[in-house]
Formats: structure tokens, C-alpha cells, sequence
């Protein structure tokens, strides 16, 4: 696995959860669930931020970006707040799974960018879960 | 996406994810070695880790014990000793710390040792020849964030 292999995976999980996220922003109400909508909203910001980001890198590199799928898997069942916030909490678990992973397969600067960004989620993940992961992107370790 | 890899438990599977890992990090084919090498390059680092996570764990034990300490650290207790049991198992080479101050004061001064330790961690994490043991080394850094995130910042206070 090359560094731009491990960047083109993290670019194509990114850019899931910025469609996953839009589909939740669309279930939240800034009016009815003030809360909520903000912390989706930032999460969005925050995954759209770490794609731009991404992308720009594998251009720097020489590579093309992988792009966007047409369409994605959307949880249907977002008529509540609660099913919002599980829907998210596991958006970020197979977010931080994939950066767990990219911190495998890479070294040196990307590396601790990877590493940054696996904490970042485990701490976004928080938000919509409720309480902390043990071994945040390596959960078969928890169950041990 | 998993790494699909069962991560080490003993040191020996350490030194067998190192080795996995440098041979994928740098991208070659060539024949890997027939007998593990003498020395391996995560070893100190390794022994450096255990070390860190022996003396969390030692002082959350330690304060733990307080009665008015003991809730608000339970999850950090769970947190290190699921930890530390991901690592090489052996005899702790570090003293608990003696209590200092007052309950506040201990309280926030191992929240300020947890935000080190979660440091040192990531830093270690980059550090790591192993690929295998730079994620494990990621996600203990990532799962202390996080539980400090969800502590209380003082005690007494609720979140």
C-alpha cells in the first residue's frame, strides 16, 4: 500500500460521510433540534474540510483524486433525533476506522496527520455517542 | 475499510506485526527474512510504551481508591487496563505516585497527565517502524482524547 493507495482510501471515506452527513442535516431541524443540527453541521464542515484537504494532497502528489460515487448507502430511518445521532456515531466509528487503518499505511508527516485525524473523530464520535470507545478504530480490541 | 489483521497481544506478535509492517510500508517484493532478526526496531519503543501505560495505570489505581475519585475514574481505570493488556505482558518497573494535594488538585493534575500521555502516544504512534503498532499506538492516543473529552473538567462537575 502506497501512501497515495492509503490517501485515496481515506479521500473515498471522506467523501461518503460528507454525503451521509448532508442526508442527516436534512433529517435535523435548526428550529426543533437546535442542538443536534449544529453538531451535524460541524460535522459536515469537518469531513467536507478533511476531503478539500485530501484532494488537494493527491493533486500535490501527481495523483487523480478518486471522485465522488453517484450515490451512496443513506440510512432510511431517520425520523428522530436518536436514530440521527446512532446513524452519525456510526458514521464516525467507519470513519475512524478507514484513519486507523491510513495511520498503518503511512508514514512520517502523513502519518501523524492520520493520527491527529483518527482522535479528532474519536472525540467527534463522542458527541453523538455519548460515551468514549476504548480502542477508537480498532474496536476488535475491546471485545477481547 | 479494516486492516484485517489481528493486532499483538504478546511481544512476540509485536515483533511479527513490525516486521509485516516495514515490509508493506515500503512498498518492495523482496523475500522476506527467514529467521526473525535479533533485534527488532519497535523493540524499545515498545518497552518505552509499556512503561507509560504501567504508570497511568498505576496512578489511576492509586487515585481510584479515593472515595470521591472513584466514579469519575472508573471509565480512565477500564481505559488503561484494556490498554495495557493489549501490550507484552510483564512486571510493572515504576512506583505508584504518593497522593499530593487535595482531591481537586489530584483530579486535575491526572487529567493533565492523561492529556501527556495521550501526546506521548501519538508521538510514538508516527515513530513506530510497525504499521500494526502505530494504529494500536494511534488508537490508545484517540480512546484517551476522547475520555478526557467526556470527564468531567473539574470535580464535581457533571457532563
Amino acid at each position: 500500500v502506497t501512501t497515495v493507495d492509503a490517501l485515496q482510501t481515506a479521500l473515498a471515506a471522506e467523501h461518503a460521510a460528507v454525503h451521509v452527513y448532508g442526508a442527516l442535516g436534512a433529517a435535523t431541524s435548526v428550529s426543533a433540534t437546535p442542538e443536534l443540527f449544529a453538531e451535524v453541521d460541524a460535522a459536515y464542515t469537518a469531513h467536507r474540510d478533511l476531503r478539500d484537504r485530501l484532494t488537494a494532497a493527491l493533486v500535490e502528489a501527481g495523483a487523480t483524486p478518486v471522485a465522488a460515487e453517484p450515490a451512496y448507502d443513506v440510512p432510511t430511518r431517520l425520523g428522530n433525533p436518536a436514530l440521527v445521532r446512532r446513524a452519525a456515531a456510526r458514521l464516525e466509528d467507519a470513519c475512524a476506522e478507514t484513519w486507523a487503518w491510513v495511520v498503518a499505511n503511512t508514514v512520517d508527516a502523513e502519518r501523524r496527520r492520520a493520527v491527529e485525524t483518527l482522535t479528532r473523530t474519536a472525540v467527534r464520535a463522542l458527541t453523538f455517542r455519548g460515551s468514549p470507545e476504548i480502542f477508537p478504530g480498532a474496536g476488535e480490541l475491546a471485545d477481547r | 475499510v479494516s486492516l484485517g489483521a489481528p493486532l499483538p497481544v504478546t511481544r512476540r506478535t509485536v515483533l511479527g506485526g513490525a516486521l509485516a509492517g516495514v515490509a508493506v510500508l515500503s512498498g518492495c517484493g523482496t523475500t522476506a527474512p527467514a529467521t526473525t532478526p535479533e533485534v527488532d526496531p519497535d523493540d524499545a519503543l515498545v518497552d518505552q510504551v509499556v512503561a507509560e501505560l504501567d504508570e497511568v495505570l498505576l496512578t489511576v489505581t492509586a487515585l481510584a481508591g479515593h472515595r470521591k475519585l472513584a466514579e469519575p475514574l472508573g471509565p480512565f481505570l477500564a481505559l488503561h487496563e484494556a490498554h495495557r493488556a493489549a501490550l507484552p505482558e510483564g512486571v510493572p518497573t515504576v512506583d505508584p505516585p504518593l497522593p499530593q494535594g487535595s482531591v481537586q488538585e489530584q483530579y486535575a493534575r491526572l487529567l493533565r497527565r492523561e492529556r501527556e500521555s495521550g501526546a506521548r502516544l501519538a508521538g510514538w504512534a508516527v515513530e513506530a517502524e510497525s504499521g500494526t503498532l502505530a494504529r494500536l499506538l494511534a488508537s490508545m492516543s484517540a480512546g484517551i482524547a476522547a475520555h478526557v473529552t467526556a470527564a468531567p473538567a473539574a470535580l464535581g462537575d457533571r457532563r
